[in-house]
Parts: C-alpha cells; sequence; structure tokens
C-alpha cells in the first residue's frame, strides 16, 4: 500500500548539490513491520519525510493506497498528514503546555471532530498505550518513555494506514526504549502498519523486515530471519 | 478547523503564556484608554460649555463702543438711541438694558470685598437671570428716582453681615474716587457657572444699583457706554444686531467707522466650537497613534511568538494543520488579545474621564456608539497588525520548523 517508485531527492546547498535519495524503489504492504537501517546521510530521514508527505521528492512517483500523491498541493497532503499516516519523532514532539489527553486530540480538531467525540477518541487511544492514569498531566510532568507513549496514541487516534517512527527510542533510556518496541509489536499484531528508522540493531530485531541504506540507495532489504 | 476551535485553540495559548500576552494588551489598552478618555472628556466639555452658554442666554447680546478707535463725544451712545432702538426693533428685543460697571470695594465689619457696581435698569435681570432670594429687584421708580439702592450677592451679604437678610441695611462702595452709600433692597443668588467650578479665583462680586443713580454719581450725562440686550429667541441674532449698529451708527452720522463693537453669545458659541473641536481633533490624532503604537506592539509580540513556536507550528502541521488553519489560529490570537485589551481599555478610559469630569464638574459624554466604534477599532488594529505575523506562520515549511531549535 506504500509504493514508492524512481524517487530521487536533490539538495543544493550553494554550489554544491547533495544527492540524498537516487532512484530509489520500494514497496511496502499492509500490516508490515519494516526498519530502516544506514549511516548517517544514507537518506533514510529523507525517505521518512517524503514517505510522511512532509516534503516532496524531486522526481519519482509515490503511491499511497493506490493514489498517487506524488503531485498533490499543500492542502491535500495535510489531509494525508492528518489522517493517513501517524508520525513518532525521536524528540517526542508534544506540545510543552498542554495535557496529554489535548496532545493525542490535536490530530482530531484539524479533522473537524466535534469535542465529546475527540475526547473519547483521545481516551481510546490512551488506554492502548496504558496512559490512562495521566492523561491530565503536561508533557513536562511525564517521563520519556511515558512521552513517547503520547506521541503514540496520538498517531492512533485517527487510524492511520501507517506509522512512521523516526528513531523513536533515541532519547529513552532501555528498558523504556523496549517498552515502546513492546507497544509497537502490539500494534503491529493488530494490523497497524509500521516504519521505523533506527540504527541500533537490536531495536531493527523487533521488526520483521530490513531495509537497508548506503549513499541514497538501498543496498539491503530482508526478511528477518526467524 | 472552524472559527470556534481556532477560538479555543487560542485563547489557551494565550492562557498558557499570560505574561506575555498582558504585556502585548498593555499598548492596545493604554491606546484605547486615552482615545477614550480624551473622546468623551471633549464631549462633555462641549456640552458643559454649551450649558454656560444656554445658562449666559443664547440670544444675548452687547453693543457699546468700540475705544480703540477714540470715539469723539458726538459719536458716544445716548438715552435718545436707546429709545430708537426699543420702538425701531421691539418685535426683536426680549429686554434691553444700558450698563455702567466701575470696580470698587466695600468694607464692613473689618471684611474687604472687591466688587463690581453696575448700574443697569429694571429689565437687566431678564437679561443675567440672576434668582432673587431676598427682597427684590430694581423696579422703574428706582431708575425714575435715581434712588440710592442696591442688589447685592448672597455670598457677598453673609461674608459682610453673616447672615442672608441683610434688607435695610446700608453698604458702601469706594470707587477710584467716589464713596457711594447705598441701601439694600434685595439679595441674589449667583448662577454657578463653569469658571467657579474650575476652582480659579473668584470674580468680583456684583452690585447692581439703577443706571441712572450711577449715571448721577460718576457724572455720565447723556452717555451710554454699552447696551445689553436680551432678543427673542426665534431671530437671526447676527442680522438684527448687524441692523443695530447700523442704525446707531446712522445716527451719529459714522457708518463704515466702526465706532460700535457687538457681541452676541451665538457667534462666541461658534467660535468657541471650532476651537475646542480644532484642539479635540488634534488630541484625538495623538491618542490614535499611541494605538497605531500599539497596535505594532501587537505585531511585534505576534512576529516573536511565531519564532517561539516554529517548533509548535511545525508539529500542528506534521499531525495535519493547513495553511489556513495556522493563519486562523494566530489571527485570532492576535484578534482576541487586542479585543481584550480594547475591552480593558475602555473600562480604564470611562473610568478616567468619569473620574476627571466629577472633579472639574462637566457631564460625562460617554455612549454605546463611542464604546462600540473604540472596540471595533481596537479588533481592526488585531487583524491589521495580526496578519503579517499569521502569514509567517502560516507559510512554514514543516520540516524546517520542526527541525527549529
Amino acid at each position: 500500500m506504500i509504493k514508492i517508485k524512481g524517487i530521487s531527492k536533490v539538495y543544493s546547498m550553494g554550489d554544491i548539490e547533495v544527492n540524498a535519495l537516487m532512484d530509489v524503489n520500494l514497496r511496502i504492504g499492509d500490516g508490515e513491520f519494516v526498519s530502516v537501517m544506514g549511516p548517517s546521510g544514507s537518506g533514510k530521514s529523507t525517505l521518512m519525510n517524503i514517505l510522511g508527505c512532509l516534503d516532496k521528492p524531486t522526481s519519482g512517483k509515490f503511491f499511497l493506497d493506490g493514489k498517487d500523491v506524488s503531485g498533490l498541493d499543500d492542502d491535500a497532503l495535510a489531509g494525508i498528514r492528518n489522517k493517513k499516516i501517524g508520525f513518532v519523532f525521536q524528540s517526542f514532539n508534544l506540545l510543552p503546555r498542554m495535557t496529554a489527553l489535548h496532545n493525542v486530540e490535536l490530530p482530531l480538531i484539524y479533522s473537524g471532530i466535534r469535542r465529546e467525540q475527540r475526547i473519547q477518541m483521545a481516551m481510546k487511544a490512551l488506554e492502548k498505550v496504558n496512559l490512562t492514569d495521566r492523561v491530565m498531566h503536561q508533557p513536562n510532568e511525564l517521563s520519556g518513555g511515558q512521552r513517547q507513549r503520547v506521541a503514540i496514541a496520538r498517531t492512533l487516534v485517527n487510524n492511520p494506514s501507517i506509522i512512521l517512527a523516526d528513531e523513536p527510542t533515541g532519547n529513552l533510556d532501555s528498558k523504556s526504549g523496549q517498552e515502546i518496541m513492546e507497544i509497537f509489536k502490539l500494534l503491529n499484531r493488530e494490523g497497524v502498519t509500521i516504519l521505523l528508522v533506527t540504527h541500533e540493531k537490536n531495536i531493527a530485531e523487533y521488526s520483521k523486515r530490513i531495509v537497508t541504506f548506503r549513499d541514497g540507495r538501498i543496498i539491503e532489504d530482508r526478511l528477518k530471519d526467524s | 478547523m472552524n472559527i470556534l476551535e481556532s477560538a479555543r485553540v487560542a485563547i489557551r495559548a494565550i492562557w498558557s503564556n499570560k505574561m506575555r500576552s498582558v504585556l502585548t494588551m498593555l499598548g492596545i489598552i493604554i491606546g484605547i484608554s486615552s482615545v477614550i478618555t480624551v473622546f468623551t472628556l471633549g464631549k462633555g466639555g462641549r456640552a458643559a460649555i454649551g450649558q454656560e452658554f444656554e445658562s449666559f442666554g443664547v440670544a444675548r447680546v452687547f453693543l457699546g463702543m468700540n475705544w480703540s478707535e477714540n470715539p469723539q463725544s458726538g459719536d458716544i451712545i445716548n438715552h435718545a438711541d436707546i429709545d430708537a432702538l426699543e420702538r425701531t426693533f421691539s418685535d426683536e428685543i426680549y429686554a434691553i438694558s444700558p450698563r455702567y460697571t466701575r470696580g470698587g470695594e466695600v468694607s464692613m465689619n473689618r471684611k474687604n470685598e472687591n466688587v463690581n457696581v453696575s448700574g443697569v435698569n429694571e429689565q437687566y435681570n431678564k437679561i443675567e437671570k440672576n434668582e432673587i432670594v431676598k427682597g427684590r429687584y430694581l423696579i422703574e421708580s428706582d431708575i425714575r428716582a435715581a434712588r440710592e439702592v442696591a442688589i447685592i450677592d448672597s455670598t457677598m451679604a453673609i461674608e459682610l453681615f453673616g447672615r442672608l437678610d441683610v434688607l435695610g441695611e446700608r453698604i458702601t462702595v469706594r470707587t477710584r474716587n467716589r464713596n457711594i452709600s447705598l441701601l439694600v433692597v434685595g439679595v441674589f443668588e449667583e448662577k454657578k457657572g463653569l469658571i467657579s467650578n474650575l476652582g480659579l479665583d473668584e470674580p468680583p462680586k456684583y452690585v447692581y444699583i439703577p443706571i441712572s443713580t450711577a449715571e448721577k454719581i460718576f457724572g455720565l450725562g447723556d452717555r451710554v457706554y454699552g447696551i445689553d440686550m436680551n432678543l427673542q429667541t426665534d431671530v437671526d441674532v447676527q442680522a438684527v444686531l448687524d441692523r443695530m449698529t447700523g442704525m446707531i451708527e446712522r445716527r451719529h452720522r459714522n457708518q463704515g467707522e466702526e465706532i460700535y463693537r457687538s457681541y452676541s453669545a451665538e457667534s462666541e458659541m461658534e467660535t468657541v466650537g471650532r476651537v475646542t473641536g480644532i484642539i479635540s481633533a488634534v488630541v484625538s490624532s495623538i491618542a490614535a497613534i499611541s494605538l497605531v503604537v500599539g497596535g505594532i506592539g501587537v505585531m511585534n509580540i505576534m512576529l516573536v511568538s511565531v519564532t517561539e513556536r516554529t517548533r509548535e507550528i511545525g508539529i500542528r502541521k506534521a499531525i495535519g494543520a493547513r495553511r489556513r488553519d495556522i493563519l486562523l489560529q494566530f489571527l485570532v490570537e492576535a484578534v482576541i488579545i487586542s479585543g481584550m485589551g480594547g475591552v480593558i481599555g475602555t473600562a480604564f478610559g470611562i473610568g478616567i474621564s468619569f473620574a476627571i469630569s466629577s472633579f472639574i464638574k462637566i457631564p460625562p459624554g460617554v455612549s454605546l456608539g463611542t464604546i462600540m466604534i473604540a472596540w471595533f477599532f481596537s479588533v481592526g488594529v488585531g487583524v491589521f497588525f495580526g496578519i503579517y505575523p499569521a502569514n509567517k506562520a502560516a507559510k512554514l515549511a514543516p520540516i524546517e520548523a520542526l527541525r527549529y531549535e
């Protein structure tokens, strides 16, 4: 349900042109759990930004659930980010002076959903990540692991086609990191498609397929054995 | 996201940074409160001046000598002139009285009062309109007999005699080269005017005596130096006054020499109205400038706010906010801040102008119209000065915004 063909991304920094991605082809099916690995500068973050509709490729085509999204305008892309894609960031990216509940509600506000329904849907998402006892706390009153759980709940709230996670355990200690990966595993077992960027081998081991990038190209794409 | 949601989001954002929001509002508060204060005081002041003229007499006029043109003895107005005026303009004149005033001093029981001795006729109280509280005003026989009687001010009666009922007492007025002994036959209460309300130095008290008595004592002969009149209310005051002046000039054969000067409350009112209008406009402009400064303040703070919240804007966009969602959020924030500033500023402005107007005793001029205009202005300032920062926020690219530290 994600299909990219011939995707390239070129940045110009002054006179220098950087080929972040070069003619990348990739297919990700419903329900898959994929890790993207590679050294820094290999293009994996650029790929995430394009898949997350935060950036447009220089060339190539991007099909999401059968629809070509490469030519869409900003408003349409925003709609896709709202309803079809969930983002989990390394630094959590929660709104600091609002409660966990309100953070999770936020995508629903932009979907135009009414207040009572929003709160219900947000509480359901927070249940899924086991955080119902701290919903009225602000992010600075939560631990790193709890914040990331709020972020994951925020991605779930609109039932996205895919969750994109960029180094989700990068700012967590190993115990919290494991908790988060267990949640991803659980969600994937329930049918959520997950694409995860990491440079840690043991985190990638939680997924079922590992795609390795180097210098803007995919050099390996294998199913995890066992 | 509709406007109601934007409002909720905006209010949350404003509330979560109360200090910054208040400081932003401060400019608008000061701007609006000064505009409102100036406006309402201006209106109140004009109303007070209008009241002054009302109590002075809207149709009141004065016709007298223009001493700067060096009138000769043949130019000076005489009693025949007054009779002629009364006959010719009987339809237009409500009351007419010659008047001669001399300054002097009254001493009694070791108290000193500065007075103006004013010789007038029995019609004068229909022109100056003082309330008689004891005894009577001058009557026709006083004038015919040139009696040495006086009507005095109630505060002077209390100052000199310690009581109001002073009928039958005698007072002696010392003028530059004459002393006059007068019998008090009436006491009047002076109208309160704006001048006394301002608490400035009290003007001299008036002592009214028959004009014939004044002419006798001061040796005026047939000379009339000034005529006070109250015209009927439906006449064209300036036109009648011009005709009267023309008639006097014809009688004395000095047309075009500007020997006589006239004064009408009406033209005075127009001049005062023009002047206060100009002053009001100037001061209002200054106040409006402070409102503009307040608006610039709003814009600056919104710009800072946008920069500070670059990350937040990136997050909102990443989870699905469109350009117009962000634009609306920040615009509504600016409007709410300046709208609230407008409300608070209006309250302050009304409070201040009430305080000032009770202090200098002019009526407050607050109207719903003023308040509505001020409020619309502050909302307008919010929109105008909020658009640029809101647009800047809306145009941020999500990836860069997310990378911002």
